[in-house]
């Protein structure tokens, strides 16, 4: 072969190959630039889940505590009802994704650590995210307005591809864990709204609580015999409004009266055996629950009678 | 052409094709990348919508707490702060908007409905890069901001994202995570503020009580009594009565109150008296109770 004609190939091939290179390093400067914003993006998405769970807890308690303030009645008794549920379909699917990112991350973790490396997520558990993502959308319809299926990708011009090839299939680590994090939010976000409007169905939340204050006394027995001691506790009270309490119980029995004010206890004293003395002291115990002040509360007393033969038997 | 020439023709024919293939699986990858990063971005510029809401309505919230508390002038100041506060922010969340607008257009993006053309990093940075006087008058803005909503010790940085070579995407999502930091600060300075105006908060404590119509009950007859839960205040200082007479208050905050009733029967009553001072104010509380003599 001629040189001159040697370089006529030489020429373009070596600047073809210059110009690739240079374009595939420009490439990826930008993927890098890209990928490093996911991270900033995601964590500030994160701390707002975290807020949105936290907020997201209160309300249902919010809820809890006006519907058994309103004496438990059955139409509120249903909105409670569909707010547990709801609340818990909100709670699984985001387990759901918390899962699937920690595997993720733990898995690829070991593999290799670079930001750039590009993962594809089992197809059973993506498969198996798109459908409790669509049945969650399925569910929440009816109490959200404006839900728009999580599966679909956004839309693009020349590109039309699957949940799981759009998102799952052969990313870097950075953009599938922020994907995880994102639908999070929308789920918190559907979720958070679903409880808002079945909260006001309950009429709760414009309810504004007076911290009521006064001076209370407590008397140990409101009868007394004439010149006997009387005896009773005095105190400021203030109305409770941030404790929900559950139930009441005399010697281990429910008892009713709890909501609203005072729980009622009622012994019939047994009939005299013979021989008894004059005066027999008996006792009863009383407990009241509460959920989620901030955990699981209970109080307890024993309170002391006395069964006195009437004067004269 | 000679065999050799066919040769090195063939292996240069697949280098390039080589090298188009990777570039064509970058571009593709790219792709997804920025439309992702978009949803993101959109996703975030949403949770910081209703953010702002929700920092609007807190403010709301201090001004009716520090209303109820009678306009006290320490109240009034920290309202002072917070209502500067959102002013400034508010306007650094139009001056980053309008950031936003300026990327769209000088990116050639002005009249899309979505961004088209995505990366254009080398207009980003002539325009707002480092050294440029909108990247200058935005550091400006952002000194200003932060030295004047300071409030006791918010150690939080917030930093301004730079424009270096950066495609659109990520400049545009750069701003929208500077407003969510924006947002968040405020949020934290605003319950810090909270924390400042209105009444103290009294100590207070459940316990529970019972309380009978008789502890005493014949053979065969019904005893009957109520028990509740109750939020007892402390108040320390409170002066307690009864009758006129002092009464020892425990360290629960309950005065335990007894006395020898009348030797006759009938309904007696004995009358309660509390007096204390709260946020300088002396308040009085009296109660006449009841109780029977059988």
């Amino acid at each position: 072969m001629l040189p001159a004609k040697k370089l006529a190939l030489f020429l373009p091939a070596a600047t073809l190959l210059l110009l690739g290179g240079w374009q595939y390093y420009r490439g990826q400067v930008r993927q890098r630039a890209t990928l490093q914003q996911f991270g900033q993006l995601e964590s500030r998405l994160a701390r707002n889940n975290q807020l949105d769970a936290a907020q997201a807890k209160k309300l249902l308690l919010t809820i809890k505590r006006a519907v058994y303030r309103n004496r438990n009645q059955a139409r509120d008794a249903a909105v409670m009802r569909t707010a547990e549920q709801i609340s818990f379909r909100t709670r699984s699917l985001v387990d759901t994704l918390q899962a699937l990112r920690r595997q993720l991350s733990a898995e690829s973790g070991q593999k290799d650590a670079r930001p750039g490396a590009r993962i594809t997520a089992n197809p059973a558990a993506t498969r198996e995210l798109a459908a409790h993502l669509d049945r969650y959308t399925a569910f929440i319809k009816d109490y959200v307005s404006y839900v728009s299926p999580l599966t679909l990708p956004p839309p693009s011009r020349n590109q039309t591809k699957e949940f799981r090839d759009f998102y799952f299939n052969e990313m870097p680590l950075a953009a599938v864990l922020a994907t995880c994090t994102l639908l999070e939010a929308q789920v918190r976000r559907y979720g958070a709204e679903a409880l808002r409007s079945n909260t006001e169905k309950v009429g709760s939340s414009c309810c504004f609580c007076f911290d009521r204050i006064a001076l209370e006394s407590v008397a140990k027995s409101n009868t007394v015999a004439p010149g006997a001691i009387y005896r009773s506790q005095l105190f400021l009270a203030q109305s409770i409004s941030d404790v929900y309490f559950t139930k009441a119980s005399v010697n281990g029995q429910e008892v009713d009266g709890l909501y609203p004010g005072r729980a009622k206890v009622e012994l019939r004293a047994p009939l005299a055996q013979p021989g008894q003395p004059d005066t027999l002291q008996a006792h009863w115990w009383g407990a009241v629950r509460a959920d989620a002040y901030p955990s699981d509360t209970a109080w307890q007393l024993s309170v002391p009678y006395y069964i006195v033969k009437p004067a004269g038997q | 052409m000679s065999k050799h020439t066919k040769l090195v023709t063939a292996a240069v024919a697949l280098v390039a094709g080589a090298i188009a293939y990777v570039l064509y699986v970058q571009y593709a990858l790219q792709q997804r990348l920025d439309l992702q990063l978009l949803q993101l971005d959109w996703t975030l510029a949403d949770m910081n919508e209703r953010n702002n809401q929700t920092v609007e309505e807190k403010l709301n919230g201090i001004e009716a707490v520090v209303r109820k508390n009678q306009n006290q002038p320490s109240d009034l100041l920290v309202l002072q702060a917070a209502k500067n506060l959102r002013s400034q922010t508010r306007t650094l969340l139009d001056t980053l908007h309008a950031r936003r607008e300026a990327l769209w257009r000088v990116s050639g993006n002005a009249t899309a409905l979505e961004l088209r053309n995505r990366n254009e990093a080398d207009k980003v940075e002539r325009y707002f890069g480092p050294g440029t006087p909108a990247e200058r008058q935005l550091r400006q803005l952002m000194a200003r901001y932060v030295a004047r909503t300071a409030y006791s010790n918010d150690s939080t940085r917030l930093s301004l994202p730079t424009l270096k070579a950066t495609p659109v995407v990520v400049a545009l999502a750069a701003l929208t995570q500077l407003e969510a930091d924006v947002l968040a600060r405020e949020s934290r300075i605003q319950q810090a503020m909270a924390r400042h105006v209105g009444a103290r908060e009294i100590p207070s404590r459940l316990k529970i009580m019972a309380t009978a119509e008789s502890n005493t009950v014949a053979p065969g007859e019904t005893y009957r009594a109520e028990f509740f839960v109750t939020k007892v205040l402390t108040i320390a200082g409170a002066r307690v009565t009864c009758n006129g007479q002092p009464v020892v208050v425990g360290a629960d905050g309950v005065g335990y109150v007894s006395f020898r009733a009348p030797t006759r029967p009938g309904p007696a009553s004995w009358l309660a008296t509390m007096r204390f001072s709260v946020n300088g104010r002396d308040t009085t509380f009296q109660r006449q109770v009841s109780y029977r003599v059988r």
